[in-house]
C-alpha cells in the first residue's frame, strides 16, 4: 500500500486521506508521504511570534488560494 | 494530545480559513507523527500540518 501511495500525485493523496480519514493506518501512511515532501522553506512561524498575525496569516492563506 | 501552542495555532488557522469562507474538510491529530493536518478549501485546496512547537506550513 505504501508503495502506492508514493506513486499519487498530491491530488491524490489528498483525495485518498478524504476517503480514508477513519482509518488510522491508512492516514498515516498517505500523511507520511505528504510530509516527505514538504519543502523546510515553507515552515511558517508560531503565528503568535508575529507583530501582526491576523493580516499576516491571512495574507499567507490566501495568496495560497489564489495561486491554485 | 496536541500541545497547546499547536492547538493555538490550529485555532487560529480554522478561524482564519472561516474568514475567507473555505471549508475545512479533514482535520486530524496523529498520535505518532504528533502533528496536526488540516485540508481545507472548496476543492481541497490546502493541506497544512502544525507541527508541536506551533510552526506550521503547507504540505501542498
Amino acid at each position: 500500500m505504501t508503495s502506492d501511495l508514493s506513486q499519487m500525485t498530491n491530488t491524490e493523496l489528498k483525495q485518498y486521506i478524504s476517503e480514508h480519514r477513519n482509518d488510522e493506518a491508512a492516514f498515516r501512511a498517505a500523511l507520511e508521504v505528504l510530509m516527505s515532501r514538504r519543502n523546510p522553506a515553507n515552515l511558517q512561524p508560531y503565528p503568535f511570534d508575529l507583530a501582526n498575525p491576523e493580516s499576516e496569516v491571512e495574507a499567507i492563506l490566501k495568496a495560497k488560494f489564489n495561486q491554485d | 494530545m496536541p500541545t497547546h501552542k499547536q492547538l493555538e495555532t490550529s485555532v487560529f488557522l480554522c478561524q482564519l480559513l472561516s474568514n475567507l469562507y473555505q471549508p475545512i474538510q479533514v482535520f486530524r491529530f496523529d498520535q505518532k507523527l504528533k502533528t496536526l493536518y488540516i485540508q481545507a478549501g472548496r476543492e481541497d485546496e490546502i493541506a497544512l500540518v502544525i507541527d508541536e512547537d506551533g510552526t506550521w506550513e503547507f504540505v501542498l
